[in-house]
């Protein structure tokens, strides 16, 4: 199994941010390529110690090493839950881990349940009970992106409280930027409470993001603002670069 | 005792070489018995180059002849500083291949070459000082020098003769001055405006390690930017006087230049003084005079809009090293422009607090890549120096959108890895794009090279796993390797560098360029259609897998074959083949015209 950014640093998983840091200092002063005296060696450091920096860059920043966590105990919970063990190394931390684990693995357990009856309710066109399923995968698993996205088409559909549907969807293209679908889901949401503009620049995103997509240019086009004059543009400057 | 590394601060207007003794660094005197020289270059009629203080008195009367500001030209390409040609009074062109050319005397020199000059002098300076041969260095460069201007600097030195064994970046540079031995622990920020770059730098000192947490920077704004803007103004003011153009007398224009420089230094200590320029034009009825005094508060004035850009970095900076102006303790001011009064005040009044006066701005940061010489003999053990790279990396995902691997301000040297796959059956290759900057369009992003990923084992798609590493060492420069994970072997991979610096002496250089001139223009062509069918390939297997619902069988399979033959004329570098082919694709598509239409149109977006 590959070590994990903890591991690689000699750290544990709750170290603070100090102590991450003197980490990093100590493994620098060990194995910087800096510190190599041949060029084999430095050549080895270097494959070395980019390892070590690269999990240094993702724990030291607290963004990146929350959504580090939360990927890294889900790889845990499918583990786990696929037969294997939870990595620990003394005895102590195993049993704390596992039963860490063990209520993480129940939650996750529930939030799943509760998004698949969201999502058959959601289907059948019950979207006020969809929500209130939803909001449970939500409660039980804040980290995955396509609860959160569900849930704010469930209450948008069901008319009620748009601004908690535009904070979940929000949330879910936080913790899935690249997934357009949040995004037109968004757009959808801004269109039925009627704002035109927000819903426009949404759509507009998603094309800056995937310049590809028809739905977004669907969308614009029936909220007459395709892109009219840019796209000339666009014609002029294909034909021109040709 | 091994042979000594010296450390190089090569700057946009002056260039220092410094050498650790014992513990401590020192700054070597050149044979003028000065300890900074200017980074001036003059070639003579028969090519020889004279360098630094001699070259200098010579700009007025020769300066069609001499380069000044190479810094500004270094690993950067025609098309981004074209506009700026009025800017140099020696002769700019680019070459075929989009690189910088200085054309004097008939001969071309590259940016590299010159810089080369520069760097034999120090050398030269260093060697007279130790009685020693010297052929090893560090050589410093703005903390946001991008891939190629790295690079570039890096083939400077192998050119004069100097293998560089690391690049740092000078504001880190001056913080090893400045914390050498000193022992504490505090955030330290680092404000270097030079002659033609500002950066600024927020560390962390931990006694001996020196981690930088961020930087940011404009590598196109220093002195010499302001020495042009009050020179501009006293030209306007010359010619409303006299009702002459100065623009049209290249020494007029240079005396004025010289003038203004003069002025700005005078100004820093003095509240108000005198540009007095006789004879500065003529016209039939004789020579005209020009005279009037400057206050500081005027030139001030002239100047704000161009300290205005100083600001944003430094706010960038210290938000993206996560801290309050508050947290920093210690300011250091490096850079001959830090002398400004308007400079100066400016930083005190973001960092709230007066900067250190504890490094000399000349030498600091010469002394800090000496230190970082003593670091890699092994002679200072204890120091330890954590950089970062200043521009996000990243490649060029499908729609044009930039996918950055390896974030700006992550600590160096590391790597990121990024996994590839096929969307054709067969697919034999594909073709990266690979950038730097921080816009969210590639295209807005600077291209460090292309390259097409090669020799993918026959398979159905998606099947293929690639693994790409794209690794940032010690220097900040990019190396790229590849695995396939199928197979187990890796590869190498070839990046097609617009940069590529032309080796061999510079005489050489022009003959081979005139002999080359044909094959050149040929091979940016080529590089040209590739790119052109690569994009094509990948936009018609888009197209393919969007509306393979609704085109005809036999369209389909005739695509699908032609993209296969496409691909395979791409690999064999076939471009007559791969247009036929590309024509032919183009030909079935039109077929479902508003389908594709409308794609082609996303896509190009």
């Amino acid at each position: 199994m590959e070590r994990d950014y903890y591991q690689i640093l000699e750290i544990s998983r709750d170290a603070s941010e100090k102590e991450i840091k003197r980490a990093y200092h100590r493994l620098a002063r060990e194995r910087h390529p800096d510190k190599g005296a041949t060029p084999e060696q430095v050549g080895r450091l270097q494959e070395e110690f980019a390892l070590i920096s690269t999990a240094y860059n993702v724990l030291k920043d607290s963004q990146k090493r929350t959504e580090y966590d939360a990927r890294l105990r889900k790889e845990e919970v499918k583990r786990a839950a696929e037969g294997g063990k939870v990595p620990g190394k003394t005895a102590a931390v195993a049993a704390s881990a596992a039963a860490k684990g063990a209520i993480t693995r129940e939650r996750v357990g529930i939030a799943q349940r509760a998004y698949t009856k969201g999502m058959q309710l959601l289907v059948a066109g019950d979207y006020a009970r969809a929500s209130e399923f939803l909001e449970a995968a939500v409660k039980n698993d804040d980290g995955e992106a396509v609860y959160h996205a569900k849930l704010g088409m469930a209450l948008m559909r069901s008319h009620q409280g748009f601004s908690r549907a535009v904070t979940a969807i929000r949330r879910a293209i936080e913790l899935d930027p690249y997934n357009v679908e949040h995004r037109l889901t968004l757009g959808e949401t801004y269109e039925v409470v009627g704002s035109r503009s927000l819903a426009i620049k949404t759509y507009q995103e998603i094309l800056k993001w995937d310049s590809t997509n028809t739905q977004a240019f669907e969308r614009l086009r029936a909220l007459g603002a395709a892109p009219g004059q840019s796209l000339l543009d666009k014609v002029l400057r294909k034909l021109g670069r040709r | 005792m091994p042979a000594p590394i010296v450390g190089i601060d090569l700057g946009t207007t002056n260039s220092v070489v410094a050498i650790l003794q014992g513990e401590k660094p020192d700054v070597v005197p050149n044979a003028e018995g000065s300890k900074t020289t200017p980074s001036v270059v003059l070639y003579e009629q028969n090519r020889q180059a004279i360098v630094g203080e001699l070259a200098k008195r010579q700009l007025l009367a020769r300066s069609a002849e001499t380069v000044c500001s190479i810094k500004r030209l270094i690993g950067r390409r025609f098309s981004e500083i074209h506009d700026q040609q009025g800017r140099f009074a020696y002769e700019i062109v680019g070459n075929d291949q989009d690189q910088i050319r200085a054309r004097i005397h008939e001969a071309e020199h590259s940016p590299e070459e010159i810089s080369a000059e520069i760097l034999k002098k120090m050398k030269a300076s260093a060697q007279a000082f130790v009685d020693e041969k010297v052929t090893q260095a560090v050589v410093t460069v703005p903390a946001y020098f991008n891939d190629s201007q790295r690079q570039a600097t890096k083939k400077a030195g192998e050119l004069a003769g100097l293998e560089v064994l690391r690049i740092i970046n000078e504001p880190t540079a001056a913080a090893l001055a400045y914390g050498l031995g000193k022992g504490s622990s505090e955030h330290v920020a680092v404000f270097d405006f030079g002659g033609g770059t500002f950066d600024i730098s927020i560390l962390d000192l931990d006694e001996d390690v020196f981690e930088v947490r961020s930087t940011c920077g404009d590598t196109d704004l220093g002195g010499d930017d302001i020495d042009r803007i009050l020179s501009e103004f006293v030209c306007k003011e010359i010619t409303e006087q006299t009702g002459l153009e100065v623009k049209d007398d290249l020494a007029a224009v240079q005396r004025v230049l010289e003038m203004a420089e003069k002025v700005k230094c005078e100004l820093s200590t003095l509240e108000s003084t005198t540009i007095d320029l006789p004879f500065v034009v003529a016209d039939d009825s004789g020579p005209k005079h020009f005279q009037r005094t400057l206050a500081r508060e005027e030139f001030e004035k002239l100047i704000a809009p161009l300290l205005d850009r100083l600001l944003r970095p430094c706010e960038q900076a210290l938000s993206d090293a996560g801290l309050r102006s508050e947290e920093i303790s210690t300011v250091l001011l490096v850079g001959g422009s830090t002398r400004i009064p308007a400079v100066r005040a400016l930083v005190r009044q973001f960092f709230g607090r007066e900067p250190s006066a504890s490094v000399n701005p000349d030498e600091a940061v010469a002394l800090g890549a000496a230190i970082q010489a003593g670091v890699l003999t092994g002679s200072l053990q204890e120091v330890l120096l954590l950089d970062v790279t200043p521009l996000s990396l990243g490649i060029e995902k499908q729609g044009g959108v930039f996918d950055p691997l390896i974030p700006r301000n992550s600590s160096i040297p590391t790597s990121a890895k990024k996994r590839y796959t096929t969307v054709r059956d067969n697919q034999a290759s594909v073709w990266i794009h690979v950038l730097q900057g921080e816009r969210r369009q590639a295209r807005d992003n600077r291209t460090i090279g292309h390259f097409r990923l090669t020799g993918i084992p026959p398979a159905p798609r998606e099947i293929p796993e690639i693994e790409v590493t794209f690794a940032i060492d010690a220097n900040g420069i990019l190396n790229v390797s590849a695995m396939d994970l199928t197979s187990g072997v890796s590869q190498g991979i070839n990046i097609e560098s617009y940069m590529q610096a032309i080796e061999g002496d510079p005489e050489k250089v022009v003959e081979e360029a005139e002999k080359k001139a044909e094959e050149d223009r040929r091979f940016l062509r080529e590089i040209r259609l590739k790119m052109r069918f690569h994009r094509s390939l990948d936009m018609f297997a888009a197209f393919v897998e969007r509306y393979q619902g609704k085109l005809e069988d036999a369209d389909l399979q005739q695509l699908k074959q032609s993209m296969m033959r496409l691909d395979v004329a791409l690999t064999q570098d076939d471009l007559t083949t791969a247009e036929e082919i590309e024509t032919e694709l183009t030909e079935i598509c039109n077929r479902y015209s508003d389908l594709f239409y409308s794609h082609k149109l996303g896509f190009s977006g």
